[in-house]
């Protein structure tokens, strides 16, 4: 009962949350120099056309009669129309967050599989050659632009080896799996590099804890040691790292997105932006927000279930 | 620990099964949507942006303008050469007397792609839509009309306000496009930006915003065997090297916006042609004549003596396109092909104008560029250095380009790098831009020169051909003495394909042409 206490209260602190959040992008949208209209019509639009235009986009509205309506449409679901695509927002969402989410979840996938055996692997090597070259392989991992290791996958895997198509995001739900490995590994790099430090690190803490000791010294099997007293301990640390990854990659990456050429909700962000198209923003940056709370409430409920000490209040 | 290396072994293994399956089973349908397996059905064209409003009358950028002619057409079109207007769906056309009246006869058994046939009704719906839509930045091509009337559906009837020498050129422009008005009504503004119906050798198909655009021939063209080409797939490859590597891997047939540095590689490979085609676009510096020292026209024609172009054409354009004299396009029907090079790269004559001007030691002056466009942060740079060698200190900052084109709107910059095309082939759209000042300021430099003003509104009104030409040349020589532009240079559109691609056409208006686009 406690815990369901704890989750409605923490959905409803979100509304406030989410309040701040719109009147901070609202304003922050109109502190920025660049007339939309102006911005829509280039250099050969005339002011007769751009008043015009900017009464199409409600901007000779006051401010504050712009943040109502916004704010009123938001409260019935609706994000607005994107006036660059002549299209509603949300329906520019939808169409691209399922490339963002595959994406993230493919990077997800890589990222696990590559940096827990690796981390764990250097944890207990911590200090010998084994543990260093994995140490050196995740700095440089780190150290690399992502725009550059992709480039560089292209030309091998896509250009040289013929494995993968090069950039695209194909037709069907095969294809799009397919053509989601390559920035997938590159997106993952990054993440993995993250991740096995802190494995590593949590794992070198985790071997010289007393426990452990009592654990090996109660005849109990390794594989029950390592599952029960290491990894699950390895986890609470990692989940927070992770959620916060994930988070973060979908918010979608403008650089992944642009060199592989998928369609996803970086670039619409970053040209909702430079086209100054304030319902885009807008409307991006609050479908955000819900997922970065979102993330972190999940990250909580999980803390729980791998740490029976924290408890949902 | 054995036990669970293996789990760990396995599981790995049996995920890379899995994807190497989907692998498998894509490269197969992937390459069903490559450019070699539909060798005669399916040409793939990539390019660096998506378009975002098809709607003729409501195109907003190049990216959506370009696009215009393969499922929309006009009474007539620029011809592609860019430099005349020639019959496309009026077969022939009659101007009366006082040249007020225009009557086109319009081709038999028009049908629009969705089959509907093309009515006398829907020509005045378009026309008069294109005209009266005020947020349409080009509703001004259309000013000139008074009226469109059409007795039957073969016959449409324009009729001007005043004598207008550019209007055959202005109703080329794809705003003039004809529309069903019965599917334009029901869809509205909103349904038509997605899915605009024409008269075109295409109609899209499938739309998926920053990905592609599918055409399909249009099964009611006009013009019998034509297009070539079963289908066009437009897709959307944003990074420069993805896309030459997709055409190199064989993905796609076509990469347009090609990087000036890559062309001769490309054309060097011998797998692939790089096509330089001729365009109306120029670039060329703003200057804001407002402003101290650059309100005097000797320091605006020691800026130019000071400028090494040629130097800007090698380093820039890596020598793909020229270098500028005359603010029009050699492109352009206009352009005065004697045209001396009045302010040819001289520095010490430079340095002797800004003297007499009272500047010995030279001055600073701001240029603001947008963030993220390369050739002009190149071009601020060279220019810094080329000015610097007269005493100008040219102080170069970003911005973005909502925020450039707010402060170049509003005069408030010293100068900025600024690009023209033309949209129209008559000379009078950038004149008008460029030379009448209660239009735009002059091209926003704040100039003002009523002789010029004076020539340009007659060469709008003038019919003769000659006597217009005649008006152009001294337009190009004055303004070229006073310099509020100092035009750089000129730019072909870079355009990349397969060997066996014929028939890409782009007019040097920016219009694609793929009637004849096939594969060999």
């Amino acid at each position: 009962m406690n815990e369901l206490n704890y989750i409605i209260k923490r959905l409803l602190q979100i509304i406030p949350v989410l309040f701040c959040v719109t009147v901070l992008i609202f304003i922050m949208m109109r502190l920025i120099p660049g007339d939309p209209a102006l911005v829509m019509l280039g250099d050969k639009g005339s002011p007769e056309t751009i008043a015009a235009m900017r009464h199409q986009m409600g901007l000779d509205q006051s401010y504050l009669t712009q943040y109502w309506i916004f704010l009123n449409n938001l409260l019935h679901m609706n994000l607005g129309k994107s006036v660059y695509y002549n299209q509603p927002v949300s329906e520019l969402i939808q169409q691209k967050i399922l490339v963002t989410i595959t994406l993230t979840i493919v990077s997800t996938i890589l990222a696990i599989l590559i940096s827990f055996p690796l981390g764990y692997l250097s944890g207990i090597n911590r200090g010998n050659l084994k543990g260093q070259i994995i140490n050196a392989g995740s700095l440089v991992a780190v150290s690399l632009p992502s725009f550059w290791i992709g480039l560089l996958f292209l030309i091998l895997f896509g250009l040289k080896l013929g494995w993968f198509p090069i950039a695209g995001w194909g037709q069907t739900w095969p294809e799009h799996i397919y053509s989601m490995i390559l920035p997938g590994l590159t997106q993952a790099l990054a993440t993995c590099a993250l991740l096995i430090r802190n494995i590593q690190n949590s794992v070198s803490d985790i071997l010289k804890k007393d426990y452990v000791d009592f654990a090996y010294s109660k005849g109990l099997p390794r594989k029950i040691v390592r599952s029960r007293y290491i990894i699950k301990n390895v986890m609470v640390s990692t989940v927070t790292l992770f959620s916060m990854r994930i988070a973060y990659m979908l918010g979608g990456s403008v650089v992944i997105e642009t060199v592989f050429a998928l369609p996803g909700i970086g670039l619409l962000l970053l040209q909702g932006i430079l086209g100054r198209d304030y319902a885009i923003v807008q409307g991006t940056v609050f479908i955000f927000a819900v997922i970065v709370l979102a993330m972190n409430l999940f990250t909580d409920i999980s803390y729980s279930i791998l740490d029976p000490r924290v408890k949902l209040q | 620990m054995k036990k669970s290396v293996r789990a760990t072994l396995l599981g790995l293994l049996s995920f890379s099964v899995m994807l190497s399956s989907i692998g498998c089973g894509s490269q197969t349908s992937t390459s069903g949507n490559t450019a070699n397996s539909n060798a005669s059905k399916q040409i793939v064209i990539a390019r660096n942006a998506d378009s975002a409003d098809l709607d003729p009358v409501n195109a907003k950028d190049n990216n959506d303008i370009w696009m215009e002619n393969l499922f929309a057409e006009g009474l007539v079109q620029s011809s592609a050469d860019g430099k005349k207007t020639e019959p496309a769906l009026a077969k022939s056309w009659d101007v009366s007397a006082d040249k007020l009246t225009y009557t086109f006869h319009i081709r038999d058994g028009l049908k629009f792609s969705d089959g509907t046939p093309v009515t006398g009704e829907d020509w005045i719906y378009s026309l008069k839509r294109a005209r009266d839509t005020k947020s349409s930045q080009w509703a001004f091509a259309l000013e000139d009309v008074k009226d469109v009337t059409a007795p039957d559906n073969t016959t449409v009837v324009i009729t001007l306000k005043d004598p207008s020498a550019a209007i055959l050129s202005d109703l080329s422009m794809f705003n003039a496009s004809v529309m069903p008005k019965a599917y334009c009504e029901k869809a509205g503004d909103d349904g038509i930006s997605q899915k605009p119906i024409g008269t075109g050798p295409y109609m899209i198909s499938v739309w998926k915003k920053g990905e592609y655009i599918l055409f399909k021939k249009n099964p009611n063209y006009w013009q019998k065997g034509k297009p070539l080409t079963d289908e066009i797939k437009v897709t959307v490859v944003p990074d420069d090297n993805s896309r030459i590597m997709q055409l190199e891997g064989g993905q796609i047939d076509v990469a347009t916006n090609v990087p000036y540095d890559q062309m001769k590689t490309i054309g060097s490979s011998g797998k692939l042609q790089a096509v330089n085609l001729p365009s109306t676009e120029v670039h060329y510096i703003t200057i804001n004549t407002t402003k101290k020292n650059l309100n005097n026209g000797k320091v605006r024609q020691a800026l130019e003596y000071a400028t090494d172009k040629d130097a800007l054409v090698k380093t820039i354009l890596f020598g793909n396109g020229t270098k500028a004299i005359s603010f029009l396009s050699s492109e352009d029907p206009h352009f005065d092909n004697n045209l001396p090079d009045a302010h040819a790269y001289n520095v010490d004559k430079a340095k002797d104008l800004l003297k007499e001007a009272g500047l010995p030691n030279g001055f600073e002056v701001s240029l603001v560029v947008p963030a993220g466009n390369s050739s002009a942060q190149q071009t601020a740079t060279m220019l810094k250095e080329q000015w610097a060698k007269i005493g100008v200190t040219v102080n170069i900052s970003q911005l973005e380009n909502a925020a450039v084109s707010s402060q170049y709107k509003s005069l408030q910059y010293d100068i900025q790098l600024h690009v023209w095309t033309n949209d129209i082939t008559d000379t009078t759209e950038w004149v008008d831009y460029a030379c009448i000042y209660e239009n735009d300021k002059n091209s926003f430099t704040g100039w003002k020169n009523d002789q010029i003003e004076a020539w340009a509104k007659q060469a709008k009104i003038e019919l003769d051909e000659n006597k217009r030409m005649a008006l152009y040349k001294n337009i190009q020589e004055a303004f070229q003495n006073d310099a509020p532009l100092i035009p750089l240079y000129a730019v072909p559109y870079t355009v990349a394909m397969s060997k066996n691609i014929t028939g890409f056409v782009q007019t040097p208006l920016g219009n694609y042409r793929f009637q004849d686009l096939a594969r060999k």
